[in-house]
């Protein structure tokens, strides 16, 4: 351990303990996001870029690969959720009802988005929902609408993130529509996966 | 005026309370992740907690997460408010 040394208390020293607090605070939120987040936009952002090019190339195998790749990537965000956390929350925490918060927002931009894109066609079989150009884009958006949430309350860089892949899901649903399945493996899993490697390796 | 506590007033346990006071209230952050962060050696972070665990600023909890031992470090009211006051009078100093 090192030696006790009281720092003495001049307006310098002082404003040097201040400066250091506002590091350390921006470090530990850091390192905290590079835990939990990077691993996780790594994870979907992978399965992102698999199920969107099968949806490309191969539609009739798509189905599967979505429901296949969806259940592993929800198993394992739970389980590093209950088990790698670097943080513990105890049952009063203020963040668990900002989460509550958080979800009832997210429903009501899911129906009032949905009511926005309407009229819906009603799928005859489960293949059409999962191939259909705006059940995926819609889909996608709300899943980058609980980042924007996320980063309000966490990290500006999951609301940058959130919003800017919003941003390129309507310019490939509107000007790629013959591509928009591989251009939302490679710019929407693309920029989960980067963003998610960038966590990592900067903010340890 | 405020005072200065004197024992956060050492640079690692400055850092050490600003890495807690940065979580949610009633959160607790890993042990590892706290020293990585902070760049402080298991001994060296072991014995500041100690410290400020017997002053009553945190609160040390050990369990085990998939059978294998893992230490939560949490910030205790009392040791928020004394960091608060504790800050409020490094602000005081920097106007004098």
């Amino acid at each position: 351990m090192e030696p006790e040394q009281s720092i003495p208390i001049t307006p310098e020293a002082a404003r040097a303990s201040l400066a250091e607090i506002d590091s350390v605070t921006q470090s530990i939120r850091r390192a905290i996001a590079a835990g939990i987040t990077a691993p996780l936009l790594i994870l979907w952002g992978a399965i992102w870029i698999i199920c969107f090019t099968t949806e490309q190339f191969l539609p009739h195998w798509s189905q599967k690969v979505w429901l296949g790749l969806d259940g592993i990537g929800i198993v394992v965000s739970m389980l590093s959720g209950l088990f790698q956390t670097p943080v513990k929350i105890n049952g009063s925490s203020p963040l668990l009802s900002k989460i509550g918060i958080a979800w009832l927002i997210l429903f009501a931009y899911a129906a009032l988005w949905a009511w926005y894109l309407g009229p819906w066609e009603i799928p005859h079989r489960a293949d059409d929902l999962l191939v259909d150009r705006k059940t995926g884009a819609y889909i996608c958006t709300i899943c980058m609408f609980a980042y924007v949430l996320m980063g309000l309350w966490l990290d500006r860089i999951l609301l940058f993130l959130g919003a800017g892949v919003t941003i390129l899901i309507f310019v490939g649903y509107q000007f790629v529509p013959n591509y928009f399945y591989l251009w939302m493996a490679v710019a929407g899993g693309g920029s989960l996966m980067f963003t998610g490697l960038f966590i990592r390796k900067f903010w340890r | 005026m405020p005072d200065i506590d004197p024992i956060i007033n050492v640079p690692a346990r400055l850092r050490i309370m600003a890495a807690l006071m940065a979580l949610m209230p009633n959160s607790q952050l890993d042990f590892r992740t706290l020293g990585k962060s902070l760049g402080l050696t298991d001994g060296n972070l072991g014995a500041h907690l100690q410290t400020l665990e017997t002053a009553g600023y945190i609160k040390i909890e050990k369990n085990f997460i998939e059978r294998k031992p893992r230490t939560h470090v949490a910030i205790t009211a009392r040791g928020r408010a004394r960091f608060e006051e504790h800050v409020a009078a490094l602000r005081e100093i920097c106007r004098v």
